[in-house]
């Protein structure tokens, strides 16, 4: 009874483990990791500000240093802005540029079929 | 049934070098499949352990006394709790359930859904499995578990009787949840080194894998404090044992981390410096297991034995200097600290002040540890480290930690002004001085517990206030009740106020420790019908009997107490005598309330019916059990996920005018 039992135990753990070597597809490993932790996302800084303004409420800053970091955290948060209405910008600017190109090759095709014919 | 029990160990074994190599294999070869293949091998892995455990129980639990490891740590006639509770009295049984954690553990990491397209998992993975080989390669061929006797013993050797107590249920358990728990953000500490790159994502794992092992940790701390007080009988519940300090050393290093690893989070500091604390952790929690596991200091954690120790000192020196090795290889790639300290009075410098007492604090213990090793090595001699100089030495450490606790939560990051800290200050200060107005005025006399007290006090201010002025600040913009505006700013900031939570729990424990200054004791011999005077109690011995409990017979005094003429019960101190173990053992007697614990041991008695009884007063000691209470609810509170608070605030460095 044992016996049949540990070739039972063998066996399926042999079929887990051998299953996925037999997999025709290999599908890639995700790609290399960044280090994020220097980035400073927009929402990063919009919880700075509200840790800013909680810690000013609770009176931990002084209504100075709050105003000064409040002023060096919004600009920070309109650089960000700005650099992501760049982004999408110049992302939908080659976008209409692709978009354009192939009915450009799209059109030139037709033209060639109709010359030839 | 032994059979499949070391199937289960030797496939264990032969999966994990497997899955080891396959992991890696994986990663060279950027093969899916293989490390696919991996991770089926690292569930089987657990399954196996399960298996084990499942066996190893079963024999327990049903005395198959055949096995050598049931025979010698259990009876026919121990209670069924104990039976199975004795998988953790012996070396092959703790060495299996940590093991089984250690792969429940690599299951969950390989497993979890926040892992998945991960590129770390491989990694930590195989770290992972490079301790669960060398686990198994103990239990394999070292402490083999599932070993049969050539003859059956009729009745088995029983259990130490002084592991016959409900914590003795928990103790162990929690305290390997803690340790072994420590090994994932050391995996994941090393995996990032090894891809030279540390992000957002791996502070977050590992912070969140930290606060649970360093739960654990603490109590397995506690819980094994609570056994010593009311099993052993001396009267106390921490010692500075060497194994005690052994757990206690990686709950100190792991509590630096958790505050440093704020700095990194929010100001890309001390990167180097988290990584470390990881990785010295890690290499602390081993060396606890080789301290006792190996039996070279003496403790009350007997279980030195075997050879196992030197085998513990070899994985932890291989550990060590692998991680040092990949450290310093990528000391230099890891991007620099982008953010820096521009004002001492900021919440950073508070916790790097935190950091450096907790630091120092490991040091001291480990100093006062290893001491004796260190001066039979050099003299020849074994010199005892007492309680005296750890308490001597630790004392001033926790008071000033508990001060630093109090400072940090008023203020904020990056700068504070002397002005706002005065005006934060000021009204915690006024009544914690109160408190100690009060305290020398009711008759406190010594100054220690006094300033110590004044400080707990003015801790515990600080953060009702922060808890105040944060409800204040939140109901200026939300105009909520205010229940629900603590509520929500709770909720909303999970991990801040889960810490101040378990910062009052510290705050609890810390007035038990302080109250243990005041205990009294007097041991007096009394006729039948004696009195015994401590304090305001007044004890009357009233009669000794004897009862039996299956084997066992238990000899108990019966004890009436009053308290300033006022009738509070009887208690019975117990001295227990084994069918099945020579020595006998004590069963304390505690009469307590939140103010004190009477705490009543029966230690001799004559012929004539004559007893004697060590009696202690122990005040305000159930605050520790209460603070640690509160610590976990915080902790749990801390780690609960909740879909605000994702989002941490991010600092820049100073404004520089020049450049």
């Amino acid at each position: 009874m044992a016996i049949v039992l540990s070739i039972i135990i063998v066996a399926f753990s042999l079929y887990l483990v051998v299953t996925p070597l037999l997999r025709k597809d290999n599908i890639q490993l995700p790609v290399e990791i960044k280090d994020d932790t220097e980035d400073i996302s927009i929402k990063n800084v919009y919880a700075t500000l509200n840790e800013l303004e909680m810690d000013y409420h609770m009176q931990k800053l002084s209504e100075e240093d709050y105003q000064k970091l409040k002023v060096q955290y919004e600009r920070l948060a309109a650089e960000l802005l700005e650099k992501d209405k760049k982004a999408s910008k110049t992302d939908t600017d080659s976008a209409v540029k692709d978009i354009e190109a192939e009915i450009e090759e799209e059109l030139a095709k037709l033209r060639k079929e109709r010359g030839e014919k | 049934m032994h059979l499949i029990g070391n199937l289960s160990i030797y496939l264990a074994l032969a999966l994990s070098i497997y899955a080891f190599i396959i992991f890696i294999l994986g990663i060279y070869k950027q093969d899916q499949r293989l490390v696919d293949s991996g991770k089926a091998a690292s569930l089987i892995v657990f399954i196996m352990a399960s298996i084990s455990m499942l066996i190893l129980f079963t024999a327990l639990g049903t005395s198959q006394l055949q096995f050598e490891y049931v025979s010698a740590y259990t009876s026919t006639d121990l209670p069924i709790l104990y039976k199975l509770a004795a998988l953790w009295a012996g070396n092959a049984g703790s060495l299996l359930l940590w093991t089984f954690f250690l792969t429940m553990y690599t299951a969950m990491v390989v497993y979890s859904r926040k892992m998945k397209n991960n590129p770390l998992t491989p990694y930590v993975a195989a770290i992972m499995l490079a301790n669960t080989i060398f686990f198994y390669l103990i239990l394999g061929f070292v402490a083999k578990p599932f070993v049969l006797l050539d003859q059956v013993p009729v009745e088995g050797r029983g259990l130490n009787p002084m592991l016959q107590d409900p914590g003795m249920l928990l103790h162990p358990v929690t305290l390997y949840l803690g340790y072994v728990g420590l090994a994932v953000p050391f995996a994941f500490a090393i995996a990032a080194l090894i891809v030279k790159n540390i992000d957002a994502f791996w502070l977050r794992m590992t912070r969140r894998w930290t606060i649970i092992a360093w739960m654990f940790l603490t109590l397995g701390n506690v819980i094994g404090g609570y056994w010593a007080y009311t099993e052993l009988g001396w009267g106390g519940y921490w010692a500075w044992d060497p194994v005690e300090n052994a757990s206690f050393m990686p709950w100190l290093t792991v509590t630096a981390y958790l505050h440093s690893v704020m700095i990194q989070e929010r100001k890309g500091m001390l990167k180097i410096w988290n990584i470390s604390l990881i990785i010295l952790s890690y290499a602390l929690t081993l060396f606890g297991t080789f301290l006792v596991r190996s039996g070279v200091l003496t403790s009350v954690h007997a279980f030195g034995d075997s050879n196992l120790g030197a085998y513990f000192l070899i994985f932890m020196a291989l550990a060590v200097i692998f991680s040092l090795y990949i450290l310093m290889s990528r000391y230099h790639l890891l991007k620099k600290d982008s953010g820096q300290f521009e004002s001492f009075f900021s919440k950073e410098s508070s916790f790097l002040v935190n950091n450096l007492i907790l630091v120092g604090a490991t040091f001291a213990v480990f100093w006062g540890t290893i001491f004796p090793l260190v001066s039979e090595a050099v003299r020849g001699t074994k010199v005892t480290v007492g309680i005296p100089f750890f308490n001597t030495v630790m004392s001033p450490i926790l008071l000033a930690l508990i001060f630093v606790m109090a400072v940090c939560p008023l203020i904020a990051w990056q700068r504070s002004t002397a002005k706002n800290l005065r005006d934060n200050f000021l009204i915690p200060a006024i009544l914690s001085l109160v408190v100690v107005g009060l305290l020398a005025g009711l008759g406190m006399r010594a100054a220690y517990p006094i300033i110590s007290f004044g400080i707990i006090s003015f801790m515990l201010l600080t953060h009702i206030l922060e808890f105040y002025r944060g409800v204040k600040a939140r109901r200026k913009v939300t105009k909520e009740a205010y229940p629900v505006a603590l509520y929500w700013l709770m909720i909303k900031n999970r991990r801040r106020y889960g810490g101040y939570i378990v910062h009052f729990g510290i705050a609890l424990m810390a007035i038990g420790i302080v109250g243990s200054n005041f205990d009294t004791e007097t041991m007096k011999t009394v006729p039948k019908g004696g009195t015994i005077e401590i304090q305001d109690y007044v004890l009357t011995y009233e009669y000794l009997a004897q009862r039996s409990e299956g084997i066992n017979d238990i000899v108990f005094a019966n004890i009436r107490v009053t308290k300033n003429g006022k009738e509070l019960g009887y208690v019975q101190p117990e001295r227990i005598f084994y069918g099945s173990w020579e020595e006998p053992s004590t069963e304390v007697a505690v009469l307590g309330s939140l103010r004190e614990d009477l705490y009543v041991v029966l230690s001799a008695w004559e012929k004539d019916e004559r007893a004697t009884f060590v009696v202690k007063v122990n005040p305000l000691v159930k605050w520790v059990w209460i603070g640690s209470f509160v610590l976990v609810i915080g902790s749990v509170f801390a780690i609960w996920t909740g879909k605000y608070g994702n989002t941490t605030p991010r600092y820049t460095g100073p404004q520089r005018k020049v450049s």
